[in-house]
């Protein structure tokens, strides 16, 4: 032990005697410190010089800035001391100089050394080596307090005891992502803007009306880039929604965690958290939510994504009688009642106790008892985050209730029937009010009041139903609107139509045969003659179809004219000699036959037919060649 | 006193019986509390419950349940009689909640457009009435215009003479004489005939455009015509912007109006000739068959 303690003390001996060398060697003292040898990413150090000279004032501050490190602000502040102790006078100039610095890359750096000018010489003080840290990479430490100027044992002393017992790091040595621990939950296929950018989800794109749905909004930032200060901020609006808070602070954003995005590593903060339910049906729309990030290069507007919501109702399956649509959550009732005994008239305190999670209706449904009057109720509201996803808490009605009439008045049972999103279950939450007890009283008063009688002789209810009744209308038949213009428009048309056609057939039979026409009739009636026994007929039938057929052939009409001249009326008409000349024959002996005084033989008829048609067909054939 | 006397095993017994009776009557008292579970599935047992829930003088009970069947898409003209009943009762009973009276009138209005029962329009007929009655008199106290039921136009009014078939029977009528007047006229040769033929041509041709065109209306109507009832007291008719009209007073609780279009929760409405826009919550449409 005596050894051990001569030991201690001729260290501390040499200590005091190297310690103070220098003082005699340089009469300017000079001291560095930091306030903190490990920041994270975005926070400041402060690193402080002070210089100290019996002759001159130390000036001219300066200090050797690392990449990395960007000033934030700085300045020096002089001193001059003067002591006199036993008339010996001693007189000092000093120079307090500081700088902060922000952190704006991960890693290891040396600040400094900062170093002032004295006499015409520069005077250094001691680097400073500080480490940068992801956000939330580990427990912040504590900030150093200012160190002594002059404590010989100080950081940055050339005779720090402890110097070099640690390991110290360099630049270029550290790890970028050292301690960065990424969240592979919070990661993203890409980033959607470069150095920040905001980030929207919803937990759920599908709910029911009056179901929590929780918007979240992260601020990324790249960890190894420059980002600005948000600024400007404009909520994301959700007007068909009721929005609440799931933060308490929604002032400052939350370091969540770091994650990794192609490659890169990022910071996420929480910048908002509520709790959406939604009012009515349809897809909902989340705006985006945006803000104006300062000091960037170039535009530094930023905003989150637009979000859609597909709400619809409840399911009907299951829903309970007196649901509200909207009563969505999971809640329970409880309620007292004072005082238990009242008079007839007087009034009693209902305090209803709403409980639990979810869209918190704003009113109850009351049970209506005879007698019974409820007043308006005076609503408490004990509501917020009741964990870090869920909105809730308690609402607390009080009800004036006014009794009208006496004995044991049952106030009955309030039922609030709701929808639970997480068992997808209808349920009812319930609270019974109890009995009262009210002594008959004389009174409210000994007015005349008479009580008005509201809605009389209203009728009785019915207690069947009326069922449905298939009814088909005609007005949906297009064959209703069919028959209904059309039959007298089909009468019109009909009567129109007969008259029409009777008309043709009139006209028809008005008007004159063509030669053509009256050709084929008469060839006709030539046929039925030769087919009958009356020779005489027959012939003069066979004249009339000849004259006839010549007529609408050649258009010359070679009735009552002789021989030689229907002959010249025939070739002049462009028929041919021989064609004409045999149908003069023929005529010629259909006269002959006629005139013959024994008459007519059928067979001499029927032959005569034979060479008429013979010659007609000359004749066409003429007509056609020539 | 019982508890004294016995000795302890019969003590211990006796409590055990009593904390039994307590747990079964308790029980039993749950089991009454508890709605029939059948009334979730079936509507014909939600009607029944609301039946009994309205002779109780339950009206809000009965008021769940008749809008439960509603929301199940049950739509008879029983039903929505039977709720304006129970709004009514709950008016009745002091209970009113905002709104309660032209709901009422919904569900008389509603009775009364469903129902094919003579008996049921006319008791449906009669409570519309009372209750319109009850709306202009605190009207009439508040100082507020009293006129509640604006009627319709006269062309609807034509209209709702008579049913859609009978216009569409009345017009097929018509086209049978017209298309027989017009084969008499061209048939007939006598003059005084053919005159009277002409002449019932022309009328009935007439009447069958009339007809047919009140039966199309008629038809355009129970498809395309939407109708509501105002169940907010005084509801300020707000302009495309949604800002109060000036010089248009509010409309009554119950007032029977068209409803042109609904979009982002209101409803264009027309209102006795005038055209504004009310929230959607104000106006209660009318059910069809």
């Amino acid at each position: 032990v005596k050894a051990l303690r001569f030991l201690l003390c001729l260290v501390a001996t040499l200590v005091i005697v190297f310690a103070g060398a220098p003082a005699f060697a340089d009469p300017v003292e000079i001291s560095a410190n930091v306030d903190a040898n490990e920041i994270e990413l975005g926070d400041t150090v402060t690193y402080t010089l002070q210089a100290q000279s019996p002759s001159d004032m130390p000036s001219d501050p300066k200090l050797q800035v690392p990449g990395g490190f960007s000033v934030v602000e700085s300045g020096s502040s002089p001193s001059h001391m003067m002591s006199i102790i036993n008339g010996h006078t001693t007189e000092k100039r000093g120079l307090t100089s500081q700088w902060r610095l922000r952190a704006d890359r991960l890693g290891t750096f040396t600040i400094g050394p900062g170093s002032v000018s004295v006499g015409g010489a520069r005077k250094s003080g001691a680097a400073q080596t500080v480490k940068v840290i992801a956000p939330g990479a580990g427990g912040r430490r504590p900030r150093r307090p200012r160190q002594q100027p002059f404590d010989p044992f100080g950081n940055g002393s050339a005779f720090d005891p402890f110097k070099g017992l640690f390991p110290q790091d360099d630049d270029s040595a550290g790890d970028p992502f050292a301690g960065l621990n990424p969240d592979a939950k919070l990661s993203l296929d890409a980033p959607r803007a470069a150095s920040a950018f905001l980030h929207a989800t919803v937990d759920k794109t599908r709910a029911v009306v009056g179901e929590q749905v929780t918007l979240t909004v992260y601020l990324y930032e790249d960890l190894q880039g420059r980002h600005g200060q948000p600024n400007d901020v404009h909520e994301a609006n959700a007007p068909e929604f009721l929005k609440r808070s799931l933060v308490k602070d929604e002032t400052r954003a939350t370091h969540v965690g770091n994650t990794l995005i192609a490659g890169r590593p990022w910071a996420v903060k929480l910048v908002r958290k509520n709790a959406l339910f939604p009012l009515k049906t349809g897809k909902l729309v989340i705006s985006p939510m945006s803000l104006t990030l300062s000091q960037m290069r170039g535009t530094g507007f930023r905003e989150s994504e637009q979000l859609v919501v597909d709400v619809n109702d409840p399911p009907v399956a299951g829903r309970p009688a007196g649901y509200q649509i909207g009563d969505t959550g999971d809640f329970s009732l409880s309620a007292s009642v004072a005082p238990h005994t009242v008079d007839q008239h007087a009034a009693v305190g209902v305090t209803v106790e709403l409980r639990g999670t979810g869209n918190m209706p704003s009113t109850l449904p009351l049970p209506e008892i005879a007698g019974v009057e409820w007043l308006e109720p005076q609503t408490t509201d004990d509501l917020g985050p009741v964990s870090t996803e869920r909105f809730g808490g308690t609402r607390t009605f009080s009800y004036v209730v006014r009794i009208q009439k006496s004995g044991s008045v049952d106030l009955g049972e309030i039922r609030l029937p709701f929808y639970d999103p997480d068992k997808r279950a209808y349920s009812v939450a319930r609270a019974a009010l109890g009995i009262v007890q009210v002594t008959p009283g004389a009174g409210r008063d000994a007015g005349a009041e008479v009580a008005e009688t509201i809605l009389p002789g209203m009728p009785g209810p019915r207690a069947v139903l009326e069922g449905k009744r298939d009814v088909s209308f005609l007005a949906e038949r297009p064959v209703y609107w069919g028959a209904l213009f059309g039959s007298p428009l089909l009468c019109v048309c009909a009567i129109a139509l007969t008259g029409a056609v009777r008309k043709i057939r009139e006209r028809r039979a008005n008007a004159a045969p063509t030669p053509a026409m009256t050709a084929r009739s008469r060839r006709a009636e030539a046929e039925d003659a030769t087919r009958g026994t009356d020779g005489k007929a027959a012939t003069a039938a066979i004249a009339r179809a000849v004259e006839a057929d010549v007529l609408a052939v050649t258009g010359v009409n070679v009735r009552g004219t002789s021989g030689d001249e229907r002959l010249n009326e025939l070739v002049d008409a462009g028929v041919s000699e021989d064609a004409a000349r045999a149908v003069v024959a023929v005529l010629a002996s259909c006269e002959d036959a006629r005139f013959s005084p024994s008459g007519v033989a059928i067979e001499h008829a029927q032959d005569l037919w034979k060479r008429a048609k013979e010659a007609l067909g000359a004749l066409a054939e003429s007509r056609v060649t020539g | 006193v019982i508890l004294r006397v016995v000795s302890t095993a019969s003590r211990v017994r006796v409590r055990v019986l009593v904390v039994a009776l307590v747990l079964a009557s308790a029980s039993t008292a749950r089991a009454d509390d508890e709605p029939d579970p059948a009334e979730t599935t079936d509507p014909a047992a939600l009607f029944k419950g609301a039946l009994d829930a309205l002779g109780h003088e339950r009206p809000g009970e009965a008021i769940g349940k008749l809008e439960a069947l509603g929301d199940r898409g049950v739509v008879d003209p029983v039903v929505s009689y039977n709720r304006g009943l129970a709004y009514a009762a709950r008016v009745r009973a002091g209970s009113e909640q905002a709104g309660d009276l032209g709901r009422a009138a919904h569900g008389f209005e509603e009775a009364r457009d469903l129902t094919n029962d003579a008996l049921l329009a006319a008791d449906a007929t009669s409570a519309l009435g009372i209750v319109r009655s009850e709306i202009a008199r605190r009207r009439s106290r508040a100082g507020d215009p009293v006129e509640i039921a604006h009627g319709f136009s006269l062309g609807r009014s034509i209209v709702n003479l008579l049913s859609e078939n009978a216009w569409a029977v009345i017009a097929g009528i018509m086209a049978l004489v017209l298309s027989a007047s017009i084969v008499g006229r061209r048939v007939v040769q006598l003059g005084r005939a053919k005159v009277a033929a002409t002449t019932a041509a022309a009328v009935t041709g007439a009447l069958l455009l009339v007809a047919s065109g009140l039966a199309w209306a008629a038809r355009d109507a129970r498809l395309h015509l939407r109708e509501g009832i105002v169940v907010t007291p005084n509801a300020r008719l707000l302009d495309d912007r949604h800002l109060a009209r000036s010089g248009v007073s509010p409309l009554a609780e119950g007032v029977r109006v068209r409803i042109v279009e609904e979009s982002g929760g209101y409803s264009k409405i027309v209102a006795s000739g005038v055209e504004g826009v009310l929230p959607t919550s104000a106006v209660l449409p009318l059910a069809k068959r």
